[in-house]
């Protein structure tokens, strides 16, 4: 009762000299404005989340899982209605059968396509000395400012913050935030991302930076380098994350500054990872170079 | 605990609960379906909801809350967030407290508000916060807030509905007047 007394004091107004205002007010406005400012303060890049993050990380990675799910359904469901409708249209007899017969077609010529897709995936990740764990993309951004994606497989498959993540055409991103069961993965054209990266033609190094969510930056490539549009960009290996030579981007602008030793270039990469479905997170690089394989298919192209 | 206070924090959890829902639709079921335009911000939606409808001091908790559940989903730093947000709320109460409106006409002219003052603090924040600020992007920005003010109306009634059908205590007409920061609920 006391106590309550004490602090049911406060809730007065309390004149000091000619202000008059409420202390109880004021103390909570402070309060609500602190816990931003603090949260500046506190915050720190770990490698992995604190432990009071993790039962909310796992809410969040059942619903994304749920609804990748839900959504892998809803493209099946649609696409096999769309079929029906232009069914409908023909004789019933024979069109039945033809169209049963299409249907099977139609789903064979996709097995086939799922399926060369799926070799492709399986022939890189066995013709490749790198140690490669598969995963799907299970979500993408939330903000328009952030360019990341989910995959589907987190610590408790073998994944860590730094790894390599990459398709069969080219490189994606790293990991960055993984939990037990999913993972983050910064794509390279988010503006937090920055890969070592040399021109393929003459092995000019410099710094991938990522820029807009189609594009990133070639910063630190001298003035003097001969480059042009449509030049390939490749990892350069110095970073530990992605094996050497594997492909990044293209070439789209070349800025020539007159006031800076180095050019900006504006790379355009390989991967659209907006409509990715399938990586491959690397656990391993095995020491792998992809910098002879790539400098030959695009001799093998030019001679065709 | 009596049964006022246990529907209240039911209702808490529903809403929660919705705000999860909401999140992994924008993330995971809506870019996998429509490719061509951006998945509206039904997050951001249910945040202008309740600080037109719930009392301030509770929201501006709630809303600090959720804003770290949204840090699960995507690499959003707590700092933006919870800057962002605080200055959205703050903006909506001085409107709502300044224009006695009703109705979902009203909240779509709120959500269109809400969203831009989102989009430009975020932008702004970013400068100030942030050790690489983000890009202007204006294109994206705006077609978010657009697609935010076209799936809203709908939204309301879905939103208004969850709103009462647990713990139904304030009206957001009678609550822009209210100025008491203290919780209403017994």
């Amino acid at each position: 009762m006391k106590i309550q007394a004490y602090l049911l004091s406060f809730t007065s107004e309390v004149e000091l000299n000619f202000v008059n205002y409420n202390l109880k007010k004021v103390l909570i406005i402070l309060v609500v404005l602190a816990l931003p400012l603090i949260s500046i303060n506190i915050e720190q890049k770990s490698a992995r989340g604190a432990w009071f993050n993790e039962p909310f990380v796992f809410a969040a990675q059942s619903v994304q899982n749920l609804f990748f799910g839900l959504s892998q359904g809803v493209r099946t469901t649609t696409s096999h209605y769309i079929n029906i409708l232009n069914i409908k249209s023909k004789n019933i007899q024979l069109q039945k059968e033809n169209d049963e017969l299409k249907t099977r077609l139609g789903r064979f010529t996709e097995n086939t396509n799922e399926l060369e897709r799926l070799r492709t995936l399986l022939d890189f990740q066995k013709n490749t000395k790198m140690e490669l764990i598969p995963a799907q993309v299970i979500g993408r951004n939330l903000v328009t400012d952030h360019n990341t994606i989910t995959i589907n497989k987190g610590l408790s498959h073998g994944l860590r913050s730094g790894q390599a993540v990459l398709t069969v055409s080219g490189a994606v991103g790293y990991v960055f935030k993984p939990s037990s069961k999913s993972a983050h993965v910064m794509l390279i054209t988010d503006r937090y991302s920055v890969i070592d990266a040399l021109i393929q033609k003459n092995r000019a190094h410099g710094l991938i930076e990522g820029k807009t969510k189609d594009t990133c930056v070639l910063q630190y490539v001298e003035h003097t380098e001969d480059i042009k549009d449509g030049d390939l960009i490749v990892t350069g290996g110095l970073d530990n994350i992605f094996p050497k030579g594997f492909p990044l981007g293209v070439i789209a602008n070349i800025e020539r500054r007159t006031n800076s030793a180095s050019l900006n270039i504006e790379v355009k990469p390989v991967v659209d990872a907006n409509k990715v479905e399938e990586v491959f997170v690397v656990k391993s690089n095995g020491s792998e170079n992809f910098l002879n394989e790539t400098e030959s298919n695009d001799k093998t192209s030019k001679n065709e | 605990m009596n049964n006022r206070q246990l529907k209240f924090y039911f209702k808490i959890l529903f809403f929660t609960f919705m705000f999860y829902i909401a999140c992994g639709l924008q993330t995971s079921f809506w870019p996998n379906i429509v490719t061509i335009i951006p998945s509206p911000q039904i997050w951001l939606i249910m945040i202008i909801f309740i600080t037109i409808k719930w009392p301030p001091l509770f929201t501006i908790f709630y809303i600090y809350f959720l804003g770290f559940c949204l840090t699960s989903f995507a690499d959003i730093p707590l700092s933006m967030i919870w800057s962002t947000t605080l200055v959205v709320f703050t903006s909506l109460l001085i409107i709502k407290n300044r224009i006695q409106l009703t109705g979902a006409f009203s909240f779509v002219i709120l959500v269109l508000f809400g969203s831009l003052s989102f989009e430009i603090t975020y932008y702004y924040f970013s400068d100030i916060l942030e050790t690489i600020p983000t890009s202007l992007i204006l294109y994206e920005r705006v077609l978010q807030v657009l697609v935010n003010f076209i799936f809203c109306y709908p939204l309301y009634f879905v939103l208004g509905k969850a709103d009462t059908l647990i713990f139904d205590e304030q009206d957001w007409a009678r609550s822009s007047k209210d100025y008491n920061i203290g919780i209403q609920h017994e």
